[in-house]
């Protein structure tokens, strides 16, 4: 298990890397912009404004990356080389998807680490922010996991078709559909729920799916 | 009775609506070297694929090792070696590391051997797979499914790309896996003079059905060719069984057919030839008579085949 891992952690460095870069970006832009001479409003529209393009191509990565490790195993007979071996199918996938949870957990711990120090850094105290806002930072950061493992997931489902076009987009139009729950319903449980189940039945399909299709 | 390690029952395969295998039915038993023939897509890769696991069946079933090829447990997979028609190897890796990955994936790895393999091979070690040659690949594809000391050996037109001598060297090293005792191995390959040094048993796919399935020598002996001169004009068909193809020019005749016997003998002298010569025949002179058929015909064929098998079977 762990050599299917580490094999999909070298093959998917790319990521890793990306991951790495979005990170440092986003937290520079926390950073510059919390603790900048701008007014409070200014402030916001910043943040806003900075971060936006930054989370679309983070979801449009994500999808792409589901959908590249999925599809190009497979083009490149990847998978018709695996499978003979003693490894099973099952093995094969939980090792794709582990590299996928690494790789949003290498995104996003340093986006909350540096998020809670600049909370502390600016005077939100933790206990008062809480207080206001209770369980607010660990429902952001579930929820914001969730939704990149929805678009990661959804690339995985379009990287399972044979075909060039749905791998391609599939997985980037689908995530269009997806992250509007969030602006719609913000981070709350009801949300989380539905994000939830979404990423399980995406994940179940593309189970079933990988187990018995033709490499 | 020895154990069937390979078990194919009648496998059907589709493909876009085209019938590629039409109920194929197979045992190789342990120890048993099975070259399986046909022409470009009769069908024997997809045979192997199915078997592999890699493809789904239309319909019927296949067994590995007495497990089902839908789900072949790991431990199955580690006792199976398996070289593929196009060298299924990750090209952008180094050999180095794909060795490495197929080292650690396996459950039984002979480095000595596998060290002593890629010494014979000069195998290049740092270079990337996707800029190692045909032969090359093959090689490596070979050393790879060798060195996990497999008790059955799927091999796909291993020798594919590979010069003379590296040809040679692969026979060698086939004949050197059966030698250890109850090895199995399962190869398709288009080149007939490999096949016929090295395989004990042989099956010749066409138009989706297997047409032969029996010993190489029972083989040999089994189809005959014969040359028949007319004093005029040669009859258009001779009309009797088993007739596996027939060819009139002028005076002359040219008729293969199987199971040739002295009944056989009395009606071919029934049509009067001035003279019947029996033409030898080779393995590839027998593969191109069989796969000259035409589909009506190879079920006539299967089922005389059937028959001889069935009444070799009640005799033994």
């Amino acid at each position: 298990m762990f050599t299917l891992i580490k094999r999909e952690v070298i093959d998917n460095i790319i990521f890793f890397v990306a991951a790495v870069l979005f990170a440092a970006i986003l937290v520079a832009i926390m950073f510059t912009i919390s603790l900048g001479d701008e007014a409070k409003e200014l402030r916001i529209y910043y943040s806003v404004a900075g971060s936006f393009p930054v989370s679309a191509a983070i979801f449009i990565g994500l999808s792409w990356m589901g959908a590249t490790q999925m599809h190009m195993d497979r083009t490149k007979k990847i998978y018709a080389m695996l499978f003979t071996k003693p490894v099973s199918r099952s093995q094969v996938l939980f090792a794709k998807f582990i590299t996928g949870l690494l790789v949003i957990l290498v995104l996003l711990v340093p986006i909350f680490a540096a998020a809670a120090i600049l909370l502390n850094a600016i005077g939100y105290q933790f206990p008062d922010f809480e207080l206001l806002f209770p369980g607010v930072f660990i429902q952001t950061a579930v929820g914001v996991q969730m939704i990149f493992l929805g678009c990661y997931c959804l690339g995985l489902a379009c990287g399972l078709s044979p075909n060039k076009i749905i791998p391609a987009f599939g997985g980037v139009i689908l995530s269009a559909l997806l992250v509007p729950i969030v602006f719609i319903k913000g981070f709350g449980f009801e949300a989380l729920g539905i994000i939830i189940m979404f990423v399980v039945l995406c994940l179940l399909f593309v189970w079933k799916r990988f187990l018995s299709m033709s490499v | 009775m020895s154990e069937a390690v390979i078990q194919i029952k009648a496998l059907v395969k589709y493909f876009d609506g085209r019938c590629v295998l039409d109920g194929i039915d197979l045992d190789v038993e342990r120890g048993c070297i099975y070259g399986l023939l046909g022409r470009n897509g009769a069908g024997k890769t997809t045979i192997i694929r199915i078997l592999m696991g890699l493809e789904n069946a239309s319909r019927g079933r296949t067994y590995l090792l007495g497990n089902s090829s839908t789900n072949l447990p790991n431990k199955v997979k580690a006792r199976v070696g398996y070289v593929a028609e196009a060298h299924n190897l990750i090209q952008n890796y180094s050999v180095n590391r794909l060795i490495r990955l197929c080292k650690d994936l396996s459950r039984n790895w002979n480095e000595a051997f596998f060290r002593d393999l890629i010494k014979r091979f000069r195998l290049p070690l740092e270079r990337k797979v996707k800029e190692l040659s045909m032969g090359m690949r093959a090689q490596l594809n070979l050393s790879l499914a060798m060195a996990i000391e497999p008790e059955v050996l799927i091999l796909d037109d291993p020798t594919l790309g590979l010069d003379t001598v590296s040809r040679r060297e692969f026979l060698e090293l086939a004949v050197d896996v059966i030698q250890r005792e109850g090895r199995t191995i399962l190869f398709c390959s288009h080149i007939l003079s490999d096949v016929e040094r090295i395989a004990d048993r042989i099956g010749i796919l066409c138009a989706g059905k297997l047409v032969v399935d029996c010993g190489l020598e029972e083989l040999k002996n089994r189809v005959t060719k014969l040359q028949l001169v007319f004093k005029d004009t040669a009859p258009k068909e001779l009309y009797m069984k088993d007739i596996i193809n027939q060819q009139t020019s002028g005076r002359e005749m040219i008729v293969t057919v199987a199971n040739l016997n002295k009944e056989k003998r009395a009606i071919i002298e029934t049509f009067g030839p001035e003279s019947c010569t029996e033409i030898p025949m080779s393995l590839e002179d027998i593969f191109i008579e069989c796969t000259r058929l035409d589909s009506e015909r190879v079920g006539t064929l299967e089922r005389e085949v059937e028959d001889v098998y069935a009444n070799q079977k009640g005799s033994d």
